[in-house]
């Protein structure tokens, strides 16, 4: 049994390998782009509109609400990257009671990826809207002697938000795999359904923080504007 | 549990492709159509904004006018009321002038019926009078009612001064007209010629003439003066007393 997409190998090239984490991520994306494409093609612009536009509609102004009641920002700057990093984490872990897919989630190197661009992205939003100088000067605030830990504690949080999504994603799913080679019939399908629950909040949570620590970077600069 | 830095890396790639491609296709299209489309709900709450604008500029000079309305209506009725009253009291008074008009007239017609009721009132009643006086004589003294009459005129004539006036008034008449009531015989013709013979101490003409209109009584005239021996005066009595009878 094989814990990690990263382990089945597809192609080998010595200095890079094609494994299920990325052939499912190339699937991902397809889906996604595909579903927008095809629902977004013909939008109305009147008061009357498809049930996958609503969808669609529903789903979008929900993450803005959600982002600007958080920032106090316009949601339009933090929308392309949280919200997409929740709906491909979202539908990642949906698509993991298909079976035999393998949510790339599940995949440390996913989650670390998706947590290094959260680290580069925090610094990147907050210098939008603060000088370097200023926004390096939160590192020695109060005293230098903080320095440390609180470079610490970047990477801690980066390194949690890596493996709290893997870690969940993963147990869930060998949990599955061990619960079928134990009890076939019922009880799968139980965890299952609470691995569903999991992922969405999984994916809830990841976005969330990602926003947290990038509005949180942004929140002090409003403070020296105040 | 290892990290594949190669997958990550093309992780990273991926994950910005989708972020990319997700923004052209999802987020853009359906952010531009909730704008449009929000856009297009606030031009539509706009218009009806202006629409209830212009509604309620015009309830405000529809109430105006209806205000307006309904003070004219209460001028109008005002003077409506006021000509009323005018005219009320014109025809009143001109209802009064004709009343006091058809009342005079009414009054004199009265007084005309009156008068004229009194005046054959009292000629039948000298009628009925002679005739019971005739009959009386006749009946109960069998005597003949105008010789008596003619008998007495001539001894007034003869005996008082009581015409006296007349007589002096005659100086030497041509001639002399006399009327009676009834006919008379030729005997009292005679007598009453002689009398006034011998009265106007002359021999004028005399005539006589039968005037219905005395009922009872002679009357002597001579140009313009008269003399009457009849029963006019008891008429105009009895006329009088029923006259004040009656009022």
């Amino acid at each position: 049994m094989k814990y990690s997409p990263d382990l089945y190998i597809l192609f080998d090239w010595g200095w890079g390998q094609i494994n299920a984490t990325l052939l499912f991520t190339w699937l991902i994306i397809i889906l996604m782009t595909g579903g927008s494409w095809w629902i977004t093609r013909r939008l109305s612009c009147s008061t009357t509109i498809s049930a996958g536009q609503n969808l669609l509609e529903v789903m979008v102004q929900g993450m803005v609400d959600h982002i600007e009641e958080i920032t106090h920002r316009s949601a339009h700057h933090f929308l392309p990257l949280v919200g997409t990093l929740f709906l491909f984490i979202l539908v990642s872990n949906i698509l993991g009671l298909v079976p035999f897919f393998q949510p790339p989630t599940g995949s440390l190197s996913t989650t670390c990826a998706f947590a290094l661009l959260v680290f580069v992205a925090v610094p990147a939003y907050g210098l939008t809207t603060r000088t370097v100088s200023n926004y390096l000067g939160e590192y020695i605030r109060p005293t230098i002697l903080m320095l440390p830990f609180n470079i610490l504690g970047e990477i801690s949080r980066t390194f949690a938000l890596a493996v709290r999504l893997y870690g969940n994603v993963m147990s869930g799913t060998v949990i599955g795999i061990v619960l079928l080679i134990i009890t076939p019939l019922f009880v799968p399908v139980i965890m299952q359904a609470l691995s569903l629950l999991t992922g969405v909040i999984q994916a809830y949570i990841f976005a969330l923080l990602a926003l947290v620590y990038i509005a949180s970077a942004m929140e002090v600069e409003k403070k020296d504007e105040g | 549990m290892s990290v594949n830095w190669f997958t990550v890396a093309a992780q990273i790639v991926n994950f910005l492709i989708l972020v990319w491609l997700l923004k052209k296709f999802l987020y853009q299209p359906v952010l531009t159509a909730m704008n449009k489309r929000q856009q297009k709900i606030q031009d539509k709450l706009e218009e009806a904004a202006t629409l209830a604008e212009a509604a309620e500029k015009e309830k405000k000079q529809y109430l105006a006018l209806q205000e307006a309305t309904r003070n004219r209506g209460k001028e109008e009725l005002l003077q409506a009321r006021l000509d009323a009253d005018n005219l009320r009291k014109k025809l009143f008074q001109k209802v009064e002038a004709e009343a006091e008009t058809a009342y005079v007239s009414w009054q004199n017609e009265l007084s005309d019926e009156k008068s004229l009721f009194l005046k054959q009132a009292g000629v039948q009643v000298a009628q009925q009078f002679q005739r019971l006086a005739q009959s009386a004589f006749r009946n109960l003294a069998d005597a003949d009612f105008e010789e008596n009459m003619i008998s007495r005129f001539c001894a007034l004539i003869t005996k008082h001064d009581s015409e006296a006036d007349f007589f002096r008034q005659q100086q030497n008449p041509d001639k002399l007209q006399v009327f009676t009531a009834f006919p008379i015989t030729r005997s009292s013709q005679d007598a009453i010629r002689e009398t006034l013979w011998r009265r106007l101490a002359s021999q004028p003409e005399i005539c006589f003439q039968l005037e219905p209109t005395l009922i009872a009584g002679i009357r002597v005239s001579s140009n313009d003066h008269k003399m009457e021996w009849n029963v006019h005066q008891y008429i105009n009595d009895f006329q009088n007393e029923l006259e004040r009878f009656l009022s």
